[in-house]
């Protein structure tokens, strides 16, 4: 137990009588990234927000680092060391590139209520968020604001959000979506490099990238875990191509 | 014989009953303006400043009619037609341009609003009250137990408030309109995809919510006078109500209208004798009177504290 | 944003040139126009804050206005009567001294602005904007019913509160005043928005669900930009109380929460010196329209509504975009 950062137990919600995640368990190892796949509909998203806090779970248990965060609120969660990035980009339309990435820096840096020290002259914050700038090569443009980002800058921008906290754990909710052949590239580099620090749970419907990158590979349907393995493993899965019909594998 | 201590304890109970009644006749009015606002906002998303507008130019429409013709009911019939036809008029100039807006955007408009009616109905009508009176049937008590005499008018208008409370309910439930307004309440886009006229239908229920508002101003109005601002008090109260029933729940706006009705009846009444038993007499009556005065406030605090969405809101 | 501050450095200017226009052309009530668009342009600033750079819809900013009114209201009416204002469990007496005063109209607004913040902010959307309102009007019942201060009537001071050294009655003097109180308030604004908890407020206006996912207690920051933007209206309601020598629950009205807001969009949202043009607008209209007819508001919720239909950045922004144009 002691080599999982996160271990997720029973984890279970329904909507009435409909089931979005049904006891699923999974976790994810230090330095490696656990890649979860599954058809639109099957609870990838949900399962998400539930780790994070935004959505409720009805039952289960979520432990992070050997500590129990199940009774942690969304924010409280975002601070012991949960980052993620959202399926559809979340950002500060009218902040900078430069200055989203601040605001991401702010809590670690405990800088939030700093009232009357003037942002601009905030050296330390600027030359870190410049740093993660160049990780995610957004650097020639870290003056445009966010809203005027293409779609493919915005998505790395995202992952640039995350990188910015320092989590113990990264949440990826399909951040190659939309992406060039060549930014795709760059993010699969930097996820290698980054998954040492904190390992990443990574949802991502480009199969290439999942295999690519991903040390183990998890399916969900309806809600449940219907199988977990390596790469290899799962490539030669029955059930997984049943999962993924019509899917090229 | 009685002695006088029983004697009083009795008089305590028909006073106390006498307030029930008025808390219920007052929450039934309450009930007439937050009904047409939670429906519009539940609708529409339009938060609606100006819904108090209404009660005013229902209570003035009355207040002409029962001048020009002496009749009681022809008045209560104008209050309705004279809302109405003010109702579609500013939606169809000014409000249906602001659906789509923030509600930033349709709290000013709609203060605004306040301004361009209160002044305009003064322009016309003045700035003296007006008055308008209560027809012979209804004038006067009606026993009710032993003891207990009440007014026949407050009567008149708590049963006028729950007939309208069930003709709503019916019109909802069981008519083409109101599968529309329920179908208008879930999902905006799903109804103009089923091919109903949409706009047509926000006009209708704008006009339907501003015509409950002037009845409710026209017999309101015949129990106070008929002044500019008059609807501006209320409609702060029926905003207590709705937050407290849940915004766009109509069971919510009827449970909380009475709530809010009877705790503040009874409240300022009851508040200074129940604190004589604390301190001295004067200071009993002032801080009683002051502190009943914030009663229902202290009532939709509480009720945010333990639900945030109101009695019956959607979370 | 250029432009913008191009048009601040004329503002500051008519700020100077106004009331010297007032003393030369010994017109004192000039002067205690400008006073009451400053005092009013400060409420607006305050509000400002909370509203146009952090998003949160208050309605009943009129409470703050109206505490920090009654608090001065109060302490000078009993340093008048030469009577202790309780005796429970320090005999504190009342004041007429501004210095006094200032902190603790400062004091109680920031209190009342964190007990209704701590309870409205629990909520968002329309709930918030209802709940504000409700709360001050549960403030301004509260004035009507409780007898001691006037009631209903409200409550006469006589004489301005006094300053070291200056005269208050004296009209420039007190507009003096009042304008070092605005230009502080602008400067904090200026420095707060400038600042990291700056950034996390307008962040919050923008995409609240983000600001909490980078760890950011967003209900903590907006509790803190509602105090000190309640703090501020209600540093104005002190100056209002003073410039009139007069509070009554009109102050609490929320005809005057609905004013306030009209400042700041009038103005334009989210421009550091937009409510004081707003406020300037504002006295302007009712000064000039009010002169010839009575029903002046009548005029002025039309004009209102075609700024909102219509011209919706404020006339700050109708100047940005008319310049913006001519490059």
């Amino acid at each position: 137990m002691k080599n999982k950062i996160l271990n997720i137990k029973n984890l279970s919600k329904s909507y009435g009588a409909f089931k979005v995640t049904d006891e699923i368990a999974i976790d994810l190892n230090f330095d490696e990234i656990h890649a979860l796949i599954g058809p639109n509909g099957a609870g990838k998203s949900t399962l998400i927000k539930q780790i994070v806090g935004s959505v409720k779970h009805d039952i289960g248990s979520i432990v992070l680092d050997q500590e129990d965060i199940t009774d942690l609120n969304d924010v409280e969660r975002a601070k012991i060391g949960i980052s993620r990035t959202f399926q559809v980009s979340s950002i500060i339309p009218k902040f900078s590139a430069l200055d989203n990435i601040i605001l991401s820096l702010l809590d670690k840096s405990k800088e939030t209520f700093q009232l009357f020290k003037s942002i601009r002259k905030n050296k330390g914050l600027d030359a870190k968020a410049k740093k993660i700038l160049r990780e995610i090569e957004l650097s020639d443009k870290s003056n445009i604001l966010a809203s005027e980002l293409s779609h493919g800058d915005r998505r790395k921008l995202e992952v640039g959000l995350a990188l910015a906290m320092d989590p113990k754990v990264f949440l990826f909710d399909e951040p190659m979506a939309g992406l060039d052949e060549s930014g795709t590239k760059m993010m699969i580099n930097l996820f290698k490099k980054i998954k040492t620090n904190s390992p990443i749970l990574l949802i991502e419907h480009d199969m290439d990238a999942v295999f690519a990158l991903a040390d183990r590979v998890s399916v969900i349907n309806y809600g449940k875990i219907v199988a977990t393995g390596t790469v290899d493993q799962i490539r030669s899965n029955v059930l997984v191509r049943d999962v993924y019909l019509g899917y090229e594998i | 014989m009685k002695s006088p201590k029983t004697n009083n304890s009795l008089m305590t109970l028909i006073l106390f009953f006498e307030q029930l009644l008025n808390g219920i006749q007052f929450g039934t009015m309450l009930f007439l303006m937050s009904a047409g606002l939670t429906l519009i906002f539940g609708v529409m998303g339009l938060i609606n400043l100006a819904h108090g507008s209404f009660y005013m130019i229902g209570a003035f429409s009355a207040a002409l009619i029962a001048a020009l013709t002496e009749s009681f009911w022809l008045a209560l019939l104008a209050s309705l037609a004279g809302a109405a036809i003010a109702g579609v008029l500013i939606e169809i100039i000014i409000i249906r341009r602001l659906y789509r807006r923030d509600h930033l955007d349709q709290v000013l408009a709609t203060f605004a609003l306040i301004l361009l009616l209160s002044e305009g109905v003064r322009w016309c009508f003045g700035a003296f009250p007006l008055y308008l009176n209560i027809p012979n049937v209804l004038n006067g008590t009606v026993p009710i137990f032993d003891n207990i005499i009440y007014s026949k008018y407050r009567l008149f208008i708590i049963f006028m408030g729950f007939l309208i409370a069930l003709g709503l309910y019916i019109l909802i439930t069981k008519t083409r309109l109101g599968i529309r307004i329920r179908a208008g309440q879930n999902d905006r886009q799903m109804i103009s995809a089923l091919g109903v006229d949409i706009s047509k239908l926000y006009t209708i229920v704008f006009a339907i919510g501003a015509s409950l508002a002037g009845l409710a101003g026209a017999m309101i109005g015949a129990i106070q006078s008929v002044e500019v601002g008059m609807g501006e008090p209320i409609l702060i109260l029926a905003f207590v109500v709705i937050v407290i029933g849940g915004i766009g729940s109509i069971k919510g706006a009827l449970v909380g209208s009475i709530l809010v009705g009877v705790t503040d009846t009874i409240g300022r009444i009851f508040l200074p004798e129940l604190l004589k038993v604390f301190m001295e007499s004067s200071n009993a009556t002032s801080v009683g009177s002051s502190i009943g005065s914030m009663l229902i406030y202290i009532l939709m605090a509480l009720i945010l504290i333990i639900k945030p969405s109101g009695l019956f809101g959607k979370s | 944003m250029i432009i913008e501050k191009f048009f601040n450095k004329w503002i500051m200017f008519f700020l100077i040139l106004i009331p010297t226009c007032g003393v030369i052309f010994d017109e004192p009530y000039f002067i205690t126009l400008a006073t009451k668009v400053v005092i009013l342009g400060i409420a607006g600033i305050g509000l400002n804050l909370a509203l146009g750079y952090c998003g949160l819809i208050s309605l009943g900013h009129a409470a703050f206005f109206g505490i920090g009114g009654y608090v001065t209201g109060i302490l000078s009416f009993h340093a008048l009567n030469d009577e202790v204002l309780f005796s429970w469990p320090l005999a504190v007496s009342g004041s007429s001294e501004m210095l006094i005063i200032w902190p603790i109209a400062i004091l109680v607004s920031a209190l009342f602005s964190f007990i209704i913040g701590l309870l409205s902010l629990r909520t968002s959307g329309v709930y918030f904007i209802m709940i504000t309102l409700a709360f001050a009007q549960m403030l301004y019942f509260f004035s009507i019913s409780w007898p001691n201060y006037g009631g209903e009537d409200g409550l006469s001071i006589y004489m301005r509160n006094s300053f070291p050294m200056v005269n208050t009655m004296d009209p420039l003097s007190f507009y003096m005043i009042s304008l070092f109180w605005l230009l502080f308030s602008i400067f904090i604004s200026l420095r707060l928005i400038n600042s990291p908890f700056g950034m996390s407020f307008q962040a919050i206006k923008q995409n609240e669900e983000r600001v909490k996912s980078v760890g950011i207690e967003t209900f903590k920051v907006k509790l803190l930009v509602f105090v000190i933007s309640g703090t501020i209206t209600g540093l104005a309601g002190s100056l209002y109380t003073d410039l009139n020598r007069f509070v009554s629950p009109t102050v609490l009205d929320w005809h005057t929460s609905g004013e306030i807001m009209v400042f700041v969009i009038l103005g334009g949202m989210a421009r550091l010196y937009g409510p004081l043009v707003g406020a300037a607008f504002f006295i302007a209209l009712e000064q000039t329209l009010g002169s010839y007819t009575e029903n002046w508001q009548f005029w002025l919720g039309l004009i209102l509504i075609l700024v909102i239909l219509y011209a919706r950045s404020g006339i700050l922004g109708l100047f940005d975009k008319k310049l913006k144009h001519e490059k």
